[in-house]
């Protein structure tokens, strides 16, 4: 196993900056999720730290060696690809055993490894199939398996469940991450799929534009979002523009936004004067309370099942409230309000 | 549905009328004019030959130069086939792999032999042989001329089997480790194996029948099979013993098409897609 670090790498194709100098340390035995919409930057990133793209400028040290322009049939990653990428005429056997035989190693150290990977993926019945009469989810083990098998110091991601049910990928999901631990593997992965990322990660590089946009445990990323970008991509978030009044104590403010004046409670002060803000529609609280109280009318009501969630109307801004058992209907009124500590400052306003 | 069903039984009667007349016939009457017996004239009054024997087959076999033709046909195309396959691997490569400006146009001027009429070719692939010297061997003139005018199908075919090689497989070799062998083995080959038996087939079978180039380059000396029936289509017009050499010339074809195309069929396309 291995940390992977990466300096200052940069990646343009002819005028498109891909990726745009970015810089980070994954640790030995880390599970790192690299997130972002299309176009953000992060499959080209893989695609640098595997070796299928040479970086415009940048580092890119395996275990304290700089690898940047070693090939990738040289370097110790190995990538579960998207499209699983087995080889249709190989069985399963051979598509296992692929990695091994071109490292060399001897044919019963190869049946031992591969016997260790089936057990732990439950291939044992399938190894004389061919890849195409097995379903996705078993396609999927098998990609894992094949990367899995090599014992790579790094093993790379690419949105591996995108091709899987919503059933499935829960459950895949949740045996990736035991593999990872149990074999304390370094992991690098990449996502669009928020949930996917805050579920399985120890950290979340948040991805934008392609630049690194925040850097944070799950918990983190969610609850203290440093921009708009990440808490609007994280979840679901109100986000509104504000001006900073008055402080009052420690670490209170008062703050003038479009749905009233506000106070904020917040370990961290301001960035400027005129910022924007986010709270966290599950973090409102139906009902009068003595600060932040406010009312609304409800322009659209969804029952979501543990909860009910609210499009609601403040003088024209639109804000989301998602509550439990909530009796209201659309075109009600309501109050609620929103816990000073639930607030979170963002970026300021250019 | 109940419009398209006389509509579909009125075209299936249509294209089996087609076929009989096309291909059955015509196959038919050579079958019955190889085995005419020269005892007696099959003449116009008779549906079929009054005798018939192997006599002219036999005929054929000892009188003419049949066996060095057909010995000089089946040598030529399996080289054709194979030299023009390798020579059309680089081009097809990076017109189907590689991204440069112009591509397109590049594929379309690859395909431009195939304007040329073939005696064209001929006239002046032979008198660019003597210019250059090169007349020592007829054998090796004809393969090369069968190459040049066949690549362009072989570069056409190939260009798309190198299109269906799928990079994801390449990456996923080269991630794995494998050399630049292993990686031809495991993602190129399977997808271009289709490709590769249809430019075999397709050059071998140009080759073959091919007339013009084998004329004016390798006569009076080197025969092949289509100069033969030519000559025996020429001035010794005799109808029987053409018939023998049409046929000939047609059962290995037809036998070899037949083969590949099970070849080609065993090539399942989920095999090249990778999804079942």
């Amino acid at each position: 196993m291995a940390s992977i670090e990466v300096r200052n790498l940069s990646m343009h194709f002819s005028k498109f900056i891909a990726v745009d100098d970015v810089s980070f340390k994954v640790e030995d035995g880390e599970f790192v999720t690299l997130l972002g919409p299309s176009g953000c930057g992060k499959t080209t990133l893989l695609n640098l730290l595997s070796g299928f793209l040479t970086p415009t400028s940048g580092q890119i040290v395996l275990d304290e060696v700089d690898i940047t322009r070693v090939p990738p049939e040289l370097r110790d990653t190995a990538m579960c690809f998207q499209s699983y990428a087995l080889f249709p005429h190989l069985s399963v056997q051979e598509n296992l055993s692929f990695g091994l035989r071109q490292q060399g190693v001897p044919a019963a150290a190869r049946l031992d490894r591969i016997a260790k990977v089936t057990d732990q993926l439950d291939l044992k019945a399938n190894l004389q199939k061919l890849p195409n009469q097995l379903s996705g989810g078993q396609q999927q083990r098998v990609a894992l398996g094949r990367a899995l098998a090599v014992r790579p110091g790094v093993i790379l991601f690419d949105e591996p469940l995108s091709n899987l049910d919503a059933k499935l990928r829960e459950s895949v999901r949740y045996e990736i991450r035991s593999i990872q631990k149990q074999y304390g593997l370094t992991a690098i992965y990449v996502t669009h799929d928020q949930a996917e990322a805050l579920a399985m990660s120890d950290r979340v590089f948040v991805m934008n534009g392609g630049r690194v946009e925040q850097v944070g445990s799950p918990e983190t990323i969610y609850h203290q979002p440093a921009t708009s970008f990440v808490a609007d991509f994280i979840g679901a978030a109100n986000i509104l523009e504000a001006e900073v009044q008055s402080q009052s104590g420690d670490r209170q403010w008062q703050i003038e936004t479009p749905i009233g004046c506000l106070t904020v409670d917040a370990s961290d002060p301001p960035a400027a004067n005129r910022l924007r803000v986010c709270w966290r529609p599950e973090h409102g609280i139906e009902g009068g309370a003595s600060v932040n109280a406010l009312s609304a009318k409800v322009h659209h009501r969804s029952f979501q099942g543990n909860f009910t969630d609210l499009t609601l109307d403040l003088d024209g801004t639109s804000q989301r409230l998602q509550v439990p058992n909530s009796t209201v209907m659309d075109g009600d009124g309501i109050t609620f309000s929103i816990p000073p500590h639930t607030l979170h400052f963002l970026e300021p306003i250019q | 549905m109940t419009h398209t069903r006389p509509l579909n039984r009125l075209l299936m009667i249509a294209l089996l009328i087609i076929c009989t007349i096309w291909l059955v016939i015509p196959f038919g009457m050579a079958v019955l004019w190889s085995l005419v017996d020269p005892a007696e004239p099959w003449t116009a009054e008779r549906l079929l030959p009054p005798v018939m024997s192997f006599h002219r087959w036999e005929y054929m076999w000892t009188n003419s130069s049949l066996k060095s033709a057909l010995f000089n046909s089946y040598t030529l195309a399996p080289c054709a086939a194979v030299l023009t396959l390798l020579l059309s691997i680089p081009t097809a490569y990076a017109l189907g792999r590689i991204q440069f400006p112009g591509r397109e146009t590049m594929k379309l001027v690859a395909l431009l032999p195939l304007v040329v009429p073939a005696f064209v070719t001929a006239i002046f692939f032979t008198s660019l042989l003597y210019q250059m010297g090169l007349t020592q061997s007829r054998f090796a003139a004809i393969l090369l001329a069968h190459a040049v005018i066949t690549m362009p199908y072989a570069i056409r075919i190939m260009t798309v089997s190198f299109e269906q090689v799928r990079q994801d497989h390449i990456n996923a070799a080269r991630d794995m480790g494998a050399s630049a062998v292993s990686r031809w083995k495991v993602a190129y080959l399977p997808a271009l194996k289709p490709g590769i038996l249809a430019t075999l087939l397709i050059v071998f079978i140009q080759s073959i029948e091919e007339f013009a180039i084998a004329f004016i380059v390798g006569s009076p000396n080197f025969t092949t099979i289509p100069t033969l029936l030519y000559s025996s289509l020429g001035q010794d017009f005799v109808r029987p013993n053409a018939a023998v050499l049409s046929l000939i010339l047609v059962v290995p074809n037809v036998v070899l098409m037949l083969f590949l195309e099970r070849l080609l069929k065993s090539a399942n396309p989920a095999m090249s897609s990778g999804k079942g």
